[in-house]
């Protein structure tokens, strides 16, 4: 009882004034600090991500000068005059919008046939029963360890052979499924009980309508990442459309950007106008689907 | 409970298989075989195999200096690039990690480079590190002709494909750091741990799981690099960025020498294959938890 | 060694919700002292302002006669063992008890005997090499608490410690809590939600709801004097029975007894009893009765305790009997509530049986049925 009376006696000592000012000193204090803290992390997150953003940003304003504004021995950081020339001369100089589409075409149709055959593959894999299953998977994830480049002539001179060269079917076949995205799937297929898929087969539901209509709308999240990550990775493709494709008319965009890479020096700033311009597809994309290719890939690939 | 599966449904299953190991077989083991089978000949300019060399071309790559120039550069650049890419994908991701106004703008604004493709990059850097009109020299006041410089030249392509490679792994040292157990922070703050200390005990040995899984991938990723070779030095000047993929497609549809470029397609591939597994044999000894 | 005076504690969030208010609580040196009540009722968040986890929002929390509100977490000098344990999962158990000591530069030596001297206390020697992975949930909770002892913090607070082990093992660790509170004399905190820990562990125990405190006491007094509705229902197990009643006053010169009705049979209340209600402005009007299992007593039951004062008998019928081994439950209906009855172990009722059972008067308690307050104390 003694040590009670000890810190009131202690406590009681100030008055109620004195309290409220030593309260104002130490919260001001705590207050500082916390200030401190926040400003001095984002600050510090504002200058790393300016270095971060600093070619694109630096890319969108030579696309905004003149080329005149360029071709000085100034500082030249932001255009002073700026104007949106560079960008019609480039679409006027190259079909960029040839280009553009093609890339889509192919970008879309790989990313779509990606989601469909990982689908199937990873539905088999997950809830069918059959010899060799595990041979089979182990044999599909092995695929991840060839890189690109120990198939890459063998593969040109097959599709060369077959006389694919120059067409769309050849930018897109040899991309229609992955590893991954099988992998990725099958991992959110496992998550559901072998019973989800008993039950339909009770209730008269084939297999393409249980990945249709229940696994599907399950994985919602899996499926817009793999589409995000996917597209991405199809819209930046370079060195197999550069071997394959020769006339303008297949060209995907990074190809076709290099031709005005050859241009003479005065189009510099054309050329980085061409370059915002098929940067801005991939980006937007990225940016609306940030959200979802964090859910579905990197939350899981993680906790594996 | 268990019965064998019907034949009807075992031929179902390998139907939904179909498409993908189709793929995988003509695209991908095919190839692959075809690869090793290439590089033991000497092929014509079409790419057929006409003579039986054997390890011939092994050998003549082994004996040649521009392979070994080849590998050590290679080598080098791995190394920028990894340390590089995954340093700057920490930095954010740490920077990202506790909530404060705008974090949102600035997560996007770390993982934006992987949006971004080598090609497009490599234009940008070209008119940055341009001699005469590049911003860099402008702000550094130096007049130095950055890609042309056998110096600099490497670094540059290295530290380009750094920043390109950092975006995917800021979000998966996002990841790593969302998994760390917040109270073991609250806990190391009670035992008096300062936040430099919380980092170096709590933060990176927590991330070290996904490091290894990051660490392989990178080395993966960064042996592949092409496009920025191709668009900013084309393996120049001199061989000084002629990274083993670019020396694989100079052979190849350059030269027409499909066998050495085959045979360095294989080399390349080992090498990935040790490297990778190595990690996971350092892995299975290093991480205890 | 530590004094802690909490005074008017409060946690507001921005939507003026409060977490916790008004909290004011004067702890003594060596004192054991228990937060307990439901979930969402604050006692954690008032742990953590202690701890320095959460800001404190408004009053003063005094820590050895030094107002701490502002203080950072490791300058309050206490240590913390968190529900889920807080592991460091890249440190071995040695490692997870040195790591406070390391962190405040004490030399390697010194660091070396406490973590022996821990380890020993908390008969973990043997497991000092391996990884928190590798531990069980009993392994992992000695750990933690061991790895807040080795700093003999001042003060010592514990966030639900036992909630995620199973019911024997939990038993275990709390006789041993007790123990290791004599052997340390350090002041200690403890939130839980079971009211079996808080009534074996606490000397002094808080009950707490809604972010309010009902009640500061013994558990000795917690439990035979509740201040309310809501302590009275929530300390016991199996709880206490609640039924609304109505209180009446005899007409007749001689029989002028206050009484409440239950099933129309009328239940007198001792004269100290009508005496503090009508103080208090309660007759005839409808108050809340409450009695515990055990003050409901069968014939047998009354005639081992025959000095207690009891209530007429009342007719009622089982409807279930649970054997507890030592005792026996045995549950009935009034007025469509149903109660429960503690009774000796040799009582062979079965269910469908009529039974004749006797209150204790003196462990009646009356509520107001607006407010809850107790209104016989």
């Amino acid at each position: 009882m003694e040590a009670i009376h000890n810190t009131a006696g202690a406590v009681n000592l100030k008055s109620q004034a004195e309290l409220d000012a030593l309260h104002r000193v130490m919260n001001a204090k705590a207050k500082r600090k916390k200030n401190i803290r926040t400003g001095g992390l984002l600050a510090a997150n504002i200058v790393v991500a300016i270095i971060i953003l600093l070619p694109l940003l630096y890319a969108v304003s030579v696309a905004l000068m003149p080329s005149s504004e360029l071709f000085t021995m100034d500082l030249n950081v932001l255009p002073k005059q700026p104007t949106l020339e560079n960008f019609k001369n480039a679409l006027e100089n190259v079909p960029l919008l040839k280009f553009v589409l093609n890339s889509f075409v192919v970008a879309g149709i790989i990313t779509i046939g990606q989601i469909i055959t990982c689908s199937m593959a990873a539905f088999a894999f997950a809830f069918l029963d059959f010899k060799g299953k595990n041979v089979i998977f182990m044999l599909v994830m092995a695929t991840m360890m060839i890189p690109g480049e120990a198939t890459i002539i063998s593969n040109y001179l097959t599709v060369s052979s077959w006389g694919w060269l120059d067409t769309y079917q050849v930018l897109i076949v040899p991309y229609l499924t992955s590893a991954m995205g099988i992998f990725l799937f099958r991992q959110f297929y496992m998550s559901f009980p072998i019973s989800l898929y008993e039950s339909a087969k009770l209730d008269g539901c084939g297999n393409i309508k249980f990945i249709l209509k229940i696994l599907m709308p399950l994985t919602k999240s899996a499926i817009g990442a793999m589409a995000v990550y996917t597209f991405i990775n199809a819209w930046n493709m370079y060195m197999w459309p550069l071997l394959v494709t020769g006339s303008e008319a297949k060209r995907t965009v990074q190809i076709g950007i290099s031709m005005l890479n050859s241009v003479d020096a005065q189009s510099i700033t054309l050329m980085i106008a061409g370059v915002v311009i098929i940067i801005v597809p991939s980006i937007s994309i990225f940016i609306v689907g940030q959200k979802q290719l964090i859910k579905g890939m990197f939350s899981g690939a993680v906790k594996g | 409970m268990k019965k064998k599966p019907s034949l009807l449904e075992r031929t179902r299953a390998y139907g939904f298989l179909l498409p993908c190991i189709l793929i995988f077989a003509i695209f991908l083991f095919y190839p692959f075989f075809k690869t090793i089978f290439l590089s033991l000949y000497k092929t014509n300019k079409m790419g057929q195999a006409k003579l039986f060399v054997g390890i011939g071309n092994y050998m003549d790559l082994l004996t040649s200096s521009s392979f070994y120039n080849s590998l050590k550069v290679t080598l080098i650049f791995v190394v920028i690039v990894v340390v590089g890419s995954m340093a700057i994908g920490l930095l954010g991701a740490v920077l990202c990690n506790k909530a404060f106004p705008g974090i949102r703008a600035f997560s996007t604004a770390y993982a934006l480079p992987m949006a971004i493709a080598s090609s497009s990059a490599a234009m940008i850097f070209k008119i940055i590190l341009h001699p005469s009109v590049g911003i860099l020299n402008k702000l550094t006041g130096l007049n130095i002709n950055w890609v042309s410089d056998p110096k600099y030249a490497l670094v540059c392509v290295a530290i380009l494909t750094a920043w390109l490679n950092s975006g995917i792994n800021f979000l998966y040292f996002s990841a790593g750091l969302g998994n760390i157990d917040e109270s073991i922070y609250e806990r190391a703050s009670v035992d008096g741990a300062s936040p430099i200390q919380q980092f170096f005990h709590l933060t990176l040995p927590g991330l070290s799981p996904i490091m290894f899984y990051t660490l392989v991938v990178n080395i993966i990723q960064a042996f592949q690099s092409f496009g920025q070779v191709k668009i900013l030095t084309q393996g120049g000047p001199g061989e000084s960025t002629n990274l083993i993929v670019y020396s694989i497609y100079r052979d190849a549809f350059f030269n027409y020498r499909f066998g050495s470029a085959a045979a360095q397609s294989v080399i390349l591939f080992v090498i990935v294959m040790i490297l990778t597994l190595v990690m996971f044999k350092i892995e299975k000894k290093g991480v205890k938890y | 060694m530590s004094t802690l005076t909490l005074r008017n504690i409060c946690k507001r969030y921005q939507n003026d919700n409060y977490a916790v208010k008004d909290f004011n609580l004067e702890i003594s040196d060596q004192e054991f002292i228990i937060f307990v009540g439901p979930s969402g009722c604050g006692k954690s968040t008032t742990l953590r302002m202690i701890a320095g986890l959460e800001e404190i929002s408004g009053g003063e929390l005094w820590i050895d006669g030094e107002l701490s509100n502002y203080l950072e977490p490791k300058e309050r000098n206490l240590s913390m063992v968190f529900q889920n344990y807080a592991l460091y999962p890249n440190m071995t158990v040695y490692d997870n008890m040195a790591f406070a000591l390391k962190v405040r530069k004490m030399p390697k030596k010194q660091i070396d005997e406490k973590v022996q001297e821990a380890a020993r206390i908390l008969e973990i020697e043997h497991l000092l090499e391996r990884y928190p992975k590798a531990l069980s949930g009993g392994q992992k909770q000695r750990v933690a608490i061991g790895s807040a002892i080795v700093r003999n913090p001042k003060l010592f607070l514990m966030d639900e410690p036992l909630s995620n082990l199973d019911a024997k093992l939990r038993a275990q660790m709390r006789v041993e809590l007790s123990k290791l509170h004599k052997e340390l004399g350090t002041t200690m905190i403890y939130v839980t939600h079971d009211q079996t820990e808080a009534m074996t562990l606490g000397t002094r125990i808080v009950v707490m709801k809604a972010g309010e405190v009902s009640q500061v006491d013994s558990p000795q007094v917690l439990y035979q004097h509740p201040v309310n509705k809501f302590v009275a229902g929530f300390i016991g197990s199996p709880s206490m029975n609640f039924l609304d009643v109505s209180l009446y006053r005899g007409y007749d010169v001689e029989n002028q007894k206050t009484y409440l009705t239950i099933e129309d049979h009328p239940v007198y209340l001792l004269e100290k009893t009508a005496r503090l209600l009508k103080e208090k402005g309660y007759h005839r009007s409808k108050v809340t009765f409450g009695i515990r299992p055990e003050d409901i007593y069968t014939e047998e039951g009354k005639e081992a305790n025959p000095k207690l004062e009891y209530s007429e008998a009342m007719q009622v019928t089982i409807i279930a009997r649970e054997l507890l081994g030592a005792e026996v439950m045995l549950y009935f209906d009034l007025e469509g509530i149903q109660f429960c009855a503690r009774v000796e172990p040799e009582n062979q009722t079965r269910a469908g049986e009529k039974l004749k059972v006797y209150f204790d008067l003196n462990r009646i308690h009356l509520f107001d049925m607006e407010t809850e307050q107790t209104l016989n104390l």
